[in-house]
């Protein structure tokens, strides 16, 4: 074995990996954080928004618009299911299968309420994005459709005229970016926010 | 496919096919044995004073070749020792600074199945990111694994190459392969990908969980962290582990449409590259090419088939749920993918990413339909060389090109020779255990796990579906992958145990055994080309590797996909 020189090659290896956890382990990292913070200030610190002066969240981070006992509140857009209640502290899907009867026996019970929430017919279509969990747990966006769905039932609830709020739908549409980047979304906090901002 | 969809595959085809043959340039430039009267590489001024520094500071002569098995201790004993250092930091991390979100010390298990996830470049992970790692144990931990498992991998390439086409018995020093790969590829371009990613939102600072008065009442954590940072190496360097559970469906880590697709190149530009690389350091760019053909076939095919499967939806929702994409609405199976995606979109960068060791998903796999679940299972089961991983996926395809000029030369009986060096019995014994390692590691554990409770009692879904979430985790970590159907609680002894061995077997085996093939063929004589030689750049040969591909990965599994996703899609 000495004349693989192992125990050479151990020597070279723990100074490799000193160098290398100090170089790349905090060189890197703060040479990125320094340059993000000079030039990309507002992103590198997460995109928040403010209202009033105080912290209300980030404009990349969807979050629940329900009073204290969980139930969806009327005069605002309601975001996209989440497998982690919009905790910002964990994120995660539902990891439920295609063909698993809680995802089915829940996709069609979100869709009765979907209905019964926003005045729909009892048989009318309902968004796929309105009643299926995101990915991240945390997605700001939901589709244009359900937007414009929910748009009357939170005009209503403001004792506003419906094509106003929908005529906001249509302002806060966002993408897709570069024409096909991305799909056409409506971020539901900051529709929400120019929503407390009508009156 | 729907328009979105064509338009953006379209774009990730015609980014790589500009950036891969200029970077590939570049990487044979960087890698090519120099004599004096080359004149510089590109970089040297910049690069050549810090390689310089790094070999004093080992003392290591970069010039000093090694032989084949030199080479492969070299690798074995920094892997050894780099698990060792990373274990330690995760176990400790509870005890050391950077820790706003007051992760305790990974478990003895954990900590096993976590090093040696990083380490391989598997980036298996069976802990939560947001609260189960520190900002330490991330940088200085985690992204160091991630930087050397990228560069381990382009250096055993390198040498790879060197002995299947060189004339010398050596085959180059590790310490200086190492060193170059991160001064002129990884770090560099991961600084440069990371700032691009937080231009558009990904965030990169050290404030921890901030807490945010909600609109609606009550209040909602804001994490933190050096996330691009760490984004860029998992992305660049075919690795795949995020700093958030989730990882690119994220946000923070993913936030618009053009990252996601960014993403995606980051990922796959770089095997393409370093193929195109292996083409110029060989003088048979052709060569390059026929091996290119074939894995852009293969890549194209897998992530077609899951973006138009993820697109048409699930079948089995009621009919009152528009899975139709319109202008308004992305439509399709939308479960465990974010909006701003959609379903094409998300399969795009998650499926694009599974021919590679990367497995860097923006969509929870589990939630796939069975088709698209399939087809990002197939990619992992043929073997990684889609394009595959930095370097890794070099070799993958390099060794399934020898064993196809070997079935090919005995079907037409002539002696089988590659690059003019013939492939007899020796080489053939190694491409034979390379290419069954894998698949007996992998079918091992997965029957056992399927037949034992402490493997059964950690599923989410059951029946058909949940074969399948214990196999792909088996096949995900043996290829260095590290997706998962992510239902499957992986954080128990039993699968913190046997998924770090056979993330290492995955690893370690085919860099010993390409490297020794390597070394078998190191200094063999070359034969000149006749009209008798077998011709490896050529159309036909290009098409019988990728039916031995098929064969060898597809074949194997075969009864696993019929009793997984397949039934699941007939039956369900």
């Amino acid at each position: 074995m000495l004349r693989y020189g192992i125990v050479r090659q151990g020597v070279v290896s723990i100074a490799l990996l000193a160098v290398l956890t100090l170089a790349l382990g905090f060189g890197y990292p703060l040479v990125v954080t320094g340059i993000s913070q000079l030039f990309f200030h507002h992103q590198a610190n997460g995109s928040l928004v403010y209202s009033n002066g105080k912290l209300t969240g980030s404009a990349l981070l969807g979050q629940s618009f329900t009073d204290a006992k969980g139930n969806p509140l009327p005069q605002y857009f309601q975001p996209r299911p989440s497998a982690v209640d919009y905790n910002g502290a964990g994120s995660g899907a539902s990891n439920l299968g295609p063909s698993n009867p809680v995802l089915l026996n829940s996709i069609s019970e979100r869709a009765r309420a979907y209905r019964a929430f926003n005045h729909l017919p009892p048989n009318a279509a309902v968004p796929a994005d309105a009643v299926t969990a995101s990915g991240s747990g945390l997605d700001p966006d939901i589709s244009v459709a359900n937007a414009l769905d929910q748009a009357p039932r939170a005009a209503a609830a403001r004792h506003l005229p419906a094509a106003r709020v929908i005529a906001l739908v249509h302002q806060y549409t966002t993408g897709p970016q570069l024409g096909f980047m991305s799909e056409p979304v409506v971020n539901v906090l900051a529709i929400n926010m120019a929503l407390d901002g009508l009156r | 496919m729907n328009a979105t969809g064509w338009e953006q595959l379209g774009f990730i085809v015609a980014v790589t096919a500009v950036l891969a043959p200029l970077l590939g340039k570049y990487l044979a430039a960087a890698f090519r044995a120099r004599s004096a009267d080359d004149g510089p590489a590109p970089g040297d001024r910049i690069f050549l004073p810090v390689e310089r520094l790094v070999y004093r500071t080992l003392r290591v002569n970069p010039d000093s070749s090694m032989t084949w098995q030199v080479y492969a201790i070299a690798v074995l004993v920094f892997g050894l020792l780099s698990t060792l250092l990373l274990y330690l930091i995760l176990r400790l991390q509870g005890v050391l600074p950077l820790n706003p979100a007051r992760a305790p010390g990974m478990s003895p298990t954990l900590s096993f199945n976590t090093a040696i996830s990083f380490i391989t470049g598997t980036n298996w992970q069976a802990y939560e990111g947001e609260t189960q790692a520190s900002y330490l144990a991330d940088m200085a931990g985690l992204v160091v694994a991630q930087f050397t498992a990228a560069a381990v991998g382009l250096a055993v390439a390198l040498a790879v190459v060197r002995g299947i086409a060189g004339s010398s018995r050596r085959i180059g020093n590790f310490w200086a392969d190492l060193t170059r790969s991160l001064a002129r590829v990884f770090v560099p371009l991961s600084v440069l990908g990371a700032l691009v990613m937080v231009s558009q939102g990904a965030v990169q600072n050290f404030t921890g969980f901030r807490t945010a008065a909600a609109l609606a009442g009550g209040t909602q954590q804001i994490p933190g962290g050096p996330v691009a940072s760490m984004e860029a190496i998992k992305l660049l360097g075919t690795n795949g582990g995020s700093m958030y559970g989730v990882g690119g469906a994220h946000p923070f880590e993913n936030p618009t449409g053009f990252t996601n697709l960014f993403d995606l190149l980051l990922v796959i530009v770089l095997p393409f590259a370093i193929v195109l690389m292996f083409g110029r350091l060989i003088g048979r760019r052709k060569q390059a090419l026929a091996l290119v053909a074939v894995i852009a076939v293969i890549f194209l095919a897998h992530t077609m088939v899951a973006m138009q499967a993820e697109l048409h939806g699930n079948h089995l929702l009621p009919s009152s749920v528009s899975q139709i994409a319109s202008g308004t609405s992305p439509g399709g199976n939308m479960e465990g993918k974010e909006a701003r995606f959609g379903p094409s979109g998300s399969a795009l960068m998650t499926v694009g990413t599974m021919g590679t060791t990367a497995g860097a998903t923006d969509s929870a796999l589990d939630s796939y339909t069975p088709v698209g679940g399939a087809a990002s299972f197939v990619a992992i089961l043929l073997g990684e060389i889609s394009p595959g991983g930095d370097g890794g996926g070099l070799y993958g395809i390099l060794v399934l090109a020898l064993l196809s000029v070997f079935v090919a030369g005995l079907m037409v009986g002539r002696t089988p020779e590659f690059l003019g060096k013939k492939i007899r019995a020796p080489q053939m014994k190694l491409i034979v255990a390379y290419v069954l390692t894998i698949p007996v590691v992998v079918l091992v554990f997965g029957s056992m796990s399927l037949v034992l409770n402490v493997g059964t009692s950690s599923l989410l879904n059951h029946g058909m579906h949940g074969l399948t979430e214990i196999t792909y985790a088996y096949a995900s970590v043996a290829q260095n992958n590290g997706s998962a159907f992510a239902g499957l609680s992986a954080n128990t002894p039993w699968y913190d145990i046997t998924l770090g061995i056979t993330m290492l077997v995955g690893r370690f085996a085919p860099i010993v055994l390409a490297l020794a093939i390597a070394g078998s063929l190191a200094g063999a004589r070359v034969h000149a080309r006749t009209r008798a030689t077998l011709d490896t750049a050529g159309l036909t040969f290009a098409g019988f590797l990728g039916g031995v591909i098929i064969i060898v990965g597809g074949l194997i599994y075969f009864p696993m996909l019929i009793l997984g996703p397949i039934g699941e899609r007939i039956v369900g």
